[in-house]
């Protein structure tokens, strides 16, 4: 998956340019210090702009949000299917690679629940968040 | 005796080669089809966790910020 990153900060600041590049490389490398490498830049730096770049933090942490919410809509794109195959091989089909089949679609089925309920706690918290910086601002 | 900070980058390098073992399995179209369901469910949970500790860590903002008032 080629991960499409753009950061507002990206262009006229300094170092603005490799910030999107890392974004784009803290998504799909296993380790920040890895993703820092990739594109020629230290960990520590990485590590100071995600501390004193607010915009760049949040930068990261909405690329974040966007690739779990693709992936999110790919799981439930393919629920109903997984749900289907549960019920076939529940009636007693003798499909081969039967064990796997199950082990998909329970985990995709759970995956899905899981995301419904990360996506509701989401939601309550940005409305507590919300309340909270209006309280403040009062 | 080894030190807090060389465990703690042992760990690190093996969370490494462990996410490229899952993730080479999962996209080995030749791999048992058990073995790529297992290592794509260890992936997908991974990342599912990861958006539950970002949730538990606004949680424990809230908290703090409700405790200063």
């Amino acid at each position: 998956m080629s991960p499409n990153v753009s950061f507002s900060g990206g262009s006229g600041r300094k170092g603005g340019n490799k910030k999107e590049q890392v974004l784009a490389a803290m998504l799909i490398e296993p380790t920040r210090k890895a993703a820092a490498e990739s594109v020629g830049i230290s960990p520590r730096t990485l590590a100071r702009w995600l501390k004193e770049d607010s915009a760049f933090a949040e930068a990261y942490q909405a690329a974040k949000a966007e690739l779990v919410e693709s992936m999110t809509t790919r799981l439930r794109t393919n629920g109903i299917d997984a749900v289907a195959t549960l019920a076939e091989v529940a009636k007693g089909s003798t499909s081969p690679n039967q064990a796997a089949r199950v082990s998909a679609a329970r985990t995709i089925i759970e995956l899905v629940l899981k995301a419904h309920e990360a996506e509701d706690l989401g939601v309550r918290l940005q409305k507590l968040e919300s309340e909270r910086n209006s309280d403040e601002n009062s | 005796m080894k030190t807090l900070k060389q465990r703690a980058n042992r760990l690190a390098q093996n969370g490494t080669e462990a996410v490229h073992t899952l993730s080479r399995i999962a996209s080995d179209e030749d791999a048992p089809a058990e073995a790529r369901v297992s290592a794509a469910t260890a992936i997908l949970e991974f990342m599912y966790r990861s958006v539950e500790q970002d949730i538990l860590v606004r949680i424990e903002k809230l908290e703090q910020d409700r405790g200063k008032r």
